[in-house]
């Protein structure tokens, strides 16, 4: 007869509480890919604005300090920053693009090209 | 003896009643946001097709014409490309030039580079009105025959091209035989490309290019 007892309340809100704990993982890894999939939708955006602050700077040279700062009015919203350092060769720059959501903000993207003064 | 003394007893009725009650909470609750996420992923899924497809179309469109060679007297060129949903009648939809970035089933002149003319079209869907299929044409400038034909949308709205030359004039169009573009290559070519998602939620793309000119240097 004392084998044939029947679960106490305690014991069904643990085996409650562990189930619920291992819905919340799974919940959390749907979250995790959720959010993969954002970010690499913004650095495709990155990549694409990246190339386009090259083009307009080869196309207008570096002089036009306008090329330097500027943003993609998106959605979503991204700022870019230029920073050009000379190189060991006279005529080639090292020109770093940092774009980002926000200003201040750690990158979402860096982008590095050598470009020939012209 | 009693039951309950000896601890095998059942549950009561309020202790069942509770853990069943507390139960159905915690899983209405769980399997509530489940399905909030499940159906989030789905619709970020729907998005996410359509953001790598428009990204990957405007960056095809941009890699080939800043191959293009455009202002070669040996290849003039006519660019406009206005895939329009408004209602003004549908007007041109070819965008067409001379690039060496052709790529694969073009096979003139090998070993130095693949010259070929690259044709972006597009065709209005049938069952499906504000909608237009893109193709990409390859054609071999040393066979007019070897024509390669890739559908590469079926869900583009909208892809405008803007011109601008050295001083910043904007143009809609360019045109390299005409005396008027002599002298005014486009310096920069501005894109954008607006897509559809399954969802008829609009993405759009913006893409600039520098046409590498080095057969003028």
């Amino acid at each position: 007869m004392r084998n044939s007892w029947g679960m106490t309340l305690l014991e069904v809100l643990v085996a409650v509480a562990i189930l619920a704990i291992s819905f919340v993982l799974l919940i959390r890894t749907h979250i995790q890919s959720f959010t993969m999939i954002a970010e690499s939708e913004i650095m495709n955006r990155a990549a694409l604005l990246g190339e386009s602050v090259c083009a307009r700077m080869e196309a207008y040279g570096w002089t036009d300090v306008s090329v330097l700062h500027g943003y993609d009015p998106g959605p979503p919203r991204l700022l870019y920053r230029t920073k050009i350092t000379s190189t060991s060769y006279p005529d080639v720059r090292k020109v770093v693009i940092h774009i980002s959501r926000e200003r201040g903000k750690e990158p979402v993207m860096e982008l590095t090209r050598w470009m020939t003064v012209h | 003896m009693d039951d309950r003394s000896l601890g095998n007893r059942g549950f009561t009725l309020i202790e069942l009643l509770l853990a069943v009650g507390l139960s159905a909470l915690m899983v209405g609750v769980v399997m509530g946001t489940y399905v909030a996420i499940r159906r989030g992923v789905a619709d970020s899924l729907v998005r996410h097709e359509a953001e790598v497809e428009g990204g990957l179309i405007t960056k095809q469109m941009m890699l080939d014409l800043e191959m293009a060679y455009l202002g070669n007297p040996a290849f003039p060129e006519r660019l406009f490309f206005e895939g329009k949903v408004s209602e003004t009648p549908w007007q041109t939809t070819r965008l067409s030039f001379v690039s060496s970035m052709a790529g694969e089933g073009i096979s003139g002149l090998k070993g130095i580079v693949d010259l070929g003319r690259i044709t972006y079209r597009l065709e209005p869907m049938e069952d499906k009105e504000r909608c237009y299929l893109l193709y990409r044409d390859l054609s071999s400038l040393m066979s007019r025959y070897s024509v390669k034909s890739e559908l590469i949308s079926d869900r583009i709205v909208r892809i405008r091209v803007v011109y601008e030359d050295k001083n910043h004039r904007v143009s809609r169009r360019w045109d390299s035989r005409s005396q008027q573009w002599r002298d005014r290559l486009p310096n920069l070519i501005r894109l954008e490309v607006v897509i559809l998602d399954q969802h008829g939620e609009r993405h759009t793309f913006h893409g600039e290019v520098h046409p590498m000119q080095d057969w003028m240097e």
